[in-house]
């Protein structure tokens, strides 16, 4: 029987990560009036644009080559050109980033080239980012594609050689790859102290209620103007550790030690470090309102982790969002039992290491994964199980639903997609006030799942 | 660039994809390549073959031969209700990885196949193409062949490279080709009756086959197969002894049941099951085959009985109200009179991926002035929003959110917005339902303030 839990190949059976072109689309939705181009076939924007409208219930642009079997065999340069002139026609974007896909990077068409050579023709921005669905995944794609496009307006606005000591009393935020809601959350703790600039913001384009006259785009986006005005910005933090790697060594490169790399702030912990940077960045008092919020968060975990004490979850996300919930799980008394992220991350599991290094060990656990399917977490609750370890919770995305059914345990949803609950678009996991409703919406399901053992306590 | 000409000419080019019916109809042109650059609903040949077809078989094992995201987003997606979840709530994939489109990816598919097999036991198990296995030269149909030797399991390659053909369309078609090669007579079937019937393209979204298989039951026949909603293998594969092919999705498993006559010479007929004028008609005509008419007419009067009162309640209140269609395939034309028989008036109706022949259907179902549309995309649906008086939108998704930010009151009829069934009698009273709920969700009184309102 155990043998059946083993995998011969590295295959996927209920796979937690998609291709490079969802995360890239993702990337450019968050820049004002962008318009993706997706150079493949029309299957890929397609099921790509389902996902995002699924999770967010808004409306999502992107354009597709629709490439056939002709272009397959003569090159689909022809019809990339059409693609471009016809969504500038119809749209009137503000810069068009282009990716491809397996078909096109397999048929060897030269994207860039073809681009660099149409760009003359028109007067909006073309931005061609290679995103071949065979290599990394959407987190990869969502990396390339913010790299690709602050790299074109670095270029294009700025002497490599001009005065980078120039600086503003503003604050420039990279969240990576998140919903509207932590993104809300971040700007909010930011922008309490100075100006905030977001890159690839995306909190109004998914979460806003009013389109223009012709329903064409929502509101929001990163401006050209922003993205200018950010490479200024006294301070520059970006939120996510493990997933941003081209946008890392991009602003390292350019902006040197006024780039600071946090984990994506989840619990007090995380978030103290990122109000610590800002801080420490801006030269800035911390201002009263996050100063009180942080009490009050405080008062609830000890209220909280009086019933939460040593139950324990399973965890199963992107690197950044899972050290996140770990770290969240740890000050709530919750033990990580399996901690495991769906790509692959030597520095992720090094982290965790370390982070769980004061924890009590026994049984081998907690079990740290990396690059995993539902196929091989499920595996490990098994395993709990025949242990009779009991498990509280599973925190995952909607994708985990059935591992959560098949196990009768609680599935807290976060990171994406979440496609069956509403308000997505607004939930968060960020900073001092998502920790504070987390952790009492933790401790009320944990009430619900155990009312008549614990009924009468406090 | 000059905007303004490229617009008159996207517009040229898309002339022929919309026209008004009237009088002595020609069809629109249809079934043709996607514009570049419009954000079209379409999409590839793998999610028709996939998604739609071979989705919904209950004990079939779906192995994706391609990159992760093929397959990532095929998994735990489309609401095909089934008695058996386990395999249709299940994705695998091979994962393709550089080194594999490089080297080729066929010793991890035959690994992948032996492996899945071991673990799951299915009774069957389909290998799809995706785009770069199509190009790289992968020969599935051998890896497939070799691996079935080596388990005793039949495995089906099915060729659905995204690139082809122009929509999902061609995916049914590799699917329905599929079946006829591999499925379809390779068991004998345990019981042959002369009332033996298949209902063909069914896919049980809502719980639509399982009404449909009730009512027909109860009409005197025995259903033996549903292509493939809440399917086995083994009785798609025992299915050409039956006396009468159904077809119900006309668009994407018509070329199944024409190959079953070809071959078992079983002949079918084309039903429609939507709304009670179809679904009347549709018994009469199967009970007219079987000589069953007596128990047709019993069987309708009886529907017809249970559903009075809350038919004419809703036929009353939705009376007149203009309604648009923009469906996948069939289902646009056949809802048509679902909407007429509720008093409702289709003024649009489109499909993603129809052919000529949907599109004549659509003409001869449709009242003189009905705007039919080809391939809507995004930039004429919001031109259509702004230009016409709508009261209600069906549609899928992608649509979804760009008609309810006008206010439009909108339904989802690729998933019915998780109600259903809406085939058959109790099924119109569901979807007359759904619609009040439809309208329901747009609330004058909630939208606009008190203080916005006029002066009463």
């Amino acid at each position: 029987m155990e043998e059946l839990w083993i995998k011969k190949d590295d295959y996927k059976i209920d796979p937690c990560a998609t291709c490079q072109p969802l995360g890239a689309v993702y990337a450019s939705m968050g820049f004002y009036h962008a318009l993706p181009l997706v150079h493949g076939s029309q299957g890929c924007v397609a099921y790509l644009r389902s996902q995002i409208i699924r999770s967010y219930r808004e409306q999502v642009l992107a354009g597709t080559t629709a490439l056939s079997e002709e272009a397959a065999v003569y090159g689909g340069g022809e019809r990339l050109v059409d693609s471009i002139k016809n969504e500038i026609a119809l749209y009137g974007p503000s810069m068009i980033p282009i990716f491809t896909t397996c078909l096109s990077e397999t048929i060897g068409d030269d994207v860039c080239g073809i681009v660099k050579k149409a760009q003359d023709k028109f007067d909006v921005d073309l931005i061609p980012v290679s995103t071949a669905s065979y290599k990394g995944d959407y987190l990869d794609g969502y990396d390339n594609a913010l790299e690709g496009i602050m790299k074109f307006y670095h270029n294009k606005h700025h002497d490599k050689s001009a005065n980078n000591e120039e600086t503003d009393e503003t604050v420039t935020i990279i969240p990576g790859f998140s919903g509207p809601g932590d993104m809300k959350a971040l700007q909010r703790l930011a922008g309490s102290f100075t100006k905030c600039f977001t890159i690839g913001d995306i909190s109004k384009v998914l979460c806003s209620p009013v389109y223009d006259a012709d329903c064409h785009y929502t509101d929001g986006g990163t401006t050209k103007e922003e993205i200018s005005e950010s490479f200024k910005s006294k301070a520059t933090v970006i939120c996510q550790k493990y997933t941003l790697p081209s946008v890392k060594s991009f602003y390292k490169n350019i902006l040197d030690n006024k780039v600071n790399v946090v984990h994506l702030p989840v619990g007090v912990k995380l978030t103290d470090h990122f109000v610590y940077v800002l801080y420490k960045g801006l030269n800035k008092k911390i201002p009263e309102t996050i100063l009180k919020e942080r009490t009050e968060t405080a008062e609830v975990i000890a209220t909280c982790k009086h019933y939460l004490f040593n139950s324990n979850a399973v965890i199963f996300e992107s690197p950044d969002v899972a050290y996140g919930i770990a770290s969240m799980c740890l000050e709530l008394g919750v033990n990580p039992v399996v901690i495991a992220s769906n790509r692959k991350s030597s520095e992720f599991k090094k982290d965790l290491e370390e982070l769980l290094k004061e924890q009590n060990k026994f049984d081998g656990l907690p079990v740290i994964l990396d690059g995993v399917d539902h196929f091989e977490v499920n595996n490990e609750i098994r395993k709990l199980k025949e242990k009779e370890i009991k498990i509280d919770f599973i925190f995952g995305n909607s994708k985990a639903k059935y591992m959560g059914n098949e196990n009768n345990v609680s599935l807290i949803r976060v990171g994406f997609p979440i496609t069956d609950r509403v308000g997505t678009q607004r939930q968060s996991i960020v900073g001092y006030k998502s920790m504070r409703h987390m952790a009492e919406k933790m401790t009320n399901i944990y009430i619900e799942n155990n009312d008549e053992y614990i009924e009468g306590v406090i | 660039m000059d905007k303004d000409k490229v617009i008159i000419e996207i517009k040229r080019s898309r002339k022929e994809h919309k026209r008004k019916v009237c009088g002595d109809f020609t069809p629109n042109a249809s079934n043709k390549a996607t514009l570049p650059g419009v954000l079209s609903s379409r999409g590839c040949a793998y999610a028709g073959a996939r998604g739609v077809v071979f989705g919904p078989i209950t004990d079939v094992a779906n192995i994706v031969h391609g990159p992760i995201g093929c397959s990532y987003y095929s998994w735990n997606q489309r609401r095909n209700l089934a008695d058996n979840l386990v395999l249709i709530k299940k994705g695998f994939s091979t994962d393709l990885k550089e080194k594999d489109i490089v080297f080729g990816g066929e010793k991890k598919l035959y690994k992948t196949i032996i492996d899945v097999y071991n673990k799951y036991s299915p009774r069957a198990i389909a290998v799809y193409s995706t785009c770069p296995v199509g190009l790289i030269g992968d020969d599935i149909d051998a890896v497939c062949k070799k691996a079935e030797k080596e388990i005793g399991c039949p495995i089906i390659p099915v060729h659905t490279e995204g690139f082809k053909g122009v929509s999902q369309s061609k995916g049914h078609k590799a699917a329905c080709d599929a079946l006829i090669k591999y499925v379809v007579g390779t068991i004998e079937p345990d019981i042959v009756t002369e009332y033996d019937v298949n209902i063909v393209g069914e896919y049980n979204i809502g719980g639509d086959a399982w009404e449909l298989k009730r009512l027909f039951t109860e009409l005197g026949l025995r259903v033996h197969a549903i292509f493939t909603g809440n399917s086995k293998y083994k009785e798609l594969a025992s299915s050409h002894k039956v006396k009468l092919n159904m077809v119900h999705c006309q668009r994407s498993i018509t070329s199944l049941a024409k190959d079953m006559q070809v071959k078992f010479g079983i002949p079918y007929i084309d039903i429609a099951m939507f709304g009670i004028t179809q679904t009347s008609e549709t018994l009469l005509n199967v009970a007219e085959f079987f000589g069953l008419r007596s128990n047709a007419e019993a069987l309708i009067e009886k529907e017809m009985k249970e559903i009075e009162d809350e038919y004419k309640y809703y036929k009353n209140k939705f009376s007149g109200k203009r309604v648009a269609l923009y469906i996948g395939g069939a289902r646009s034309w056949h809802f048509i009179k679902l909407y007429e028989d509720l008093g409702m008036e289709v003024i649009l109706a489109g499909t993603e991926f129809g052919h000529k022949i949907d599109y004549e259907k659509m003409g001869k179902h449709a009242n003189e002035g009905t705007i039919l549309i080809d391939d809507l995309n995004h930039y004429e649906l919001c031109d259509l929003l702004n230009s016409h008086n709508i009261d209600l939108f069906g549609s899928g998704i992608k649509e979804m959110h760009t008609v309810k930010s006008k206010g439009i009151p909108y339904m989802n009829l690729h998933s019915y917005g998780g109600g259903g069934p809406y085939v058959g009698y109790k099924g119109f009273i569901n979807f007359a339902k759904d619609v009040d709920k439809a309208f329901a969700l747009e609330d004058p009184d909630i939208k606009v303030p008190i203080w916005e309102r006029g002066s009463n």
